[in-house]
């Protein structure tokens, strides 16, 4: 690489066009001469972008970058492509990146096998508890859901029935107020579209609202949490801010009333839960799509 | 832009005067200019020589063509440089970013999940070094930054030049995913 010939403090003043035309023909044709010259304006190119787009650019800078800068073939373009990039890079930024935490990173990822081995055994056993409550339950027996067992079930159940699935019951509800509602699932995290195993859920013929638990399988610690039910185009039906925490054996729920008027048979739906940190920033944490029945 | 025959005609005169002489010079830049396309690794270096060779003829000025000091090729490598800003846009030209995506505000943050999800795809593609270096490179602002590429560098073995021009060349191969993203959003 020709370093010598072009620095990055020549190489920045080039692409603000601060330098004299004789210059700046130098820088053009050297440029095109030699792919290392050309490769470190780029890096430069894309430095500048950086710091335009995170307000580091002085005054004059930010002037001539607007000016001269965005002027130039390619470069507008390569803003947004920085804003892009950056937003996700910010975002990573909060994310625990295991490969480099040593240990810790270690810890973290064992933590959330260990929760996902609990939540998975702990729903087999709520699943086979609630079946052969169901089988005593007689007429009121809900159809048989198929695999995979985190799928939802009906528990059509009187209220003065033996309560289905004891473990996931709220510590914070007291059993001899708690009505049961007419459908209560627990729906894990999923990237499933319609089609490729999306649990499913069976609306219930009468009640006009359902109780959803959405298992919190997150490493991270959030200071409140946001939920949206959308439709499969990803029109936005129903919000919640800050739904009710249930502590389950396997770890934590959001639990969600929802309106059963929102939901029709046989479509696609997603939950979509933001996590909001103590600095009030929202992440979008995990979906949870759903078919209905 | 297309060559009129008087701008060609223009051109040739400029080169030499002699009509022979002069399509032996064009003859040489041409294949000059492919070269260093070819170099660039454009995939069409004889397109953009001889898109080169237009640009030139359609905005050589009379100042230029009067008082031109040294060898002409330099004219064209000049130009040449900004048909490679515009041939390294080129095989994204017929896509359309929408303007929308100018600013994010965390508000938006819900609509620009489908793109966020391609983005983490683009990164998912790169190798874990360099997905490794890309992440690292752009950490932090302002000193943060600074320090970290410093540490980086170091880390790396190499000097911040090499560290940034490996960054610039990670960005590149995930430039035409990230179109992607932007233009599927």
């Amino acid at each position: 690489m020709r370093e010598q010939a072009l620095d990055e403090v020549r190489a920045r003043q080039f692409l603000l066009g601060e330098l004299p035309p004789e210059e700046e023909g130098e820088i053009e044709e050297l440029a095109f001469e030699d792919r290392d010259t050309f490769a470190l304006l780029e890096s430069v190119e894309n430095d500048l972008v950086d710091e335009f787009i995170h307000g580091d650019l002085s005054s004059d800078e930010e002037e001539r970058f607007e000016s001269h800068f965005l002027s130039q073939p390619g470069r507008r373009s390569n803003l947004k492509i920085s804003r892009a990039l950056q937003q996700h890079l910010d975002r990573l930024e909060d994310k625990p990146r295991p490969a480099r935490r040593g240990l810790l990173g270690w810890v973290i990822a064992f933590a959330t096998v260990l929760l996902i081995v609990g939540l998975v055994a702990i729903i087999v056993r709520v699943w086979e508890s609630r079946q052969s409550s169901q089988i005593q339950a007689g007429s009121d027996k809900p159809k048989v859901v198929p695999a995979p067992p985190l799928n939802a079930s009906p528990s059509q159940v009187p209220a003065t029935s033996p309560a289905p699935y004891v473990e996931n019951k709220p510590k914070s509800l007291n059993p001899e107020k708690q009505r049961r509602p007419a459908t209560y699932a627990l729906l894990s995290p999923s990237a499933a579209a319609r089609g490729e195993g999306a649990q499913e859920l069976s609306l219930p013929a009468n009640g006009s609202s359902l109780i959803i638990q959405l298992a919190l399988i997150t490493p991270r610690k959030f200071t409140s949490y946001e939920a949206t039910l959308e439709n499969e185009a990803g029109t936005v039906l129903d919000h919640w801010s800050d739904p009710g925490r249930e502590v389950l054996t396997s770890g934590e729920a959001l639990r969600i009333e929802v309106r059963t008027a929102l939901l029709k048979p046989n479509e696609f739906y997603r939950f979509v839960v933001s996590g909001i940190s103590s600095a009030g920033k929202t992440e979008v944490i995990a979906r949870y799509p759903f078919e209905t029945k | 832009m297309d060559l009129s025959p008087e701008n060609f005609e223009r051109l040739l005169n400029w080169l030499h005067e002699d009509r022979e002489e002069a399509g032996k010079e064009y003859e040489r830049i041409r294949a000059l200019l492919r070269k260093h396309f070819q170099a660039h690794g454009c995939s069409f270096p004889e397109k953009l020589a001889d898109a080169t060779i237009d640009r030139v003829a359609n905005t050589l000025t009379p100042d230029e063509i009067a008082n031109w000091v040294g060898p002409k090729v330099k004219k064209f490598y000049r130009v040449g440089y900004y048909i490679l800003l515009e041939a390294r846009d080129n095989a994204l030209a017929e896509m359309q970013i929408p303007d929308r995506l100018e600013v994010g505000k965390p508000d938006e943050e819900i609509e620009l999940e489908p793109k966020l999800r391609c983005l983490e795809k683009c990164l998912g593609k790169l190798s874990t070094a360099n997905r490794y270096l890309i992440v690292q490179y752009y950490r932090g602002t302002k000193a943060m930054k600074i320090r970290n590429r410093e540490k980086l560098a170091a880390e790396l073995k190499l000097n911040l030049p090499v560290l940034r021009v490996q960054a610039s060349r990670i960005r590149k191969k995930l430039r035409p995913c990230i179109e992607r993203c932007l233009k599927m959003a």
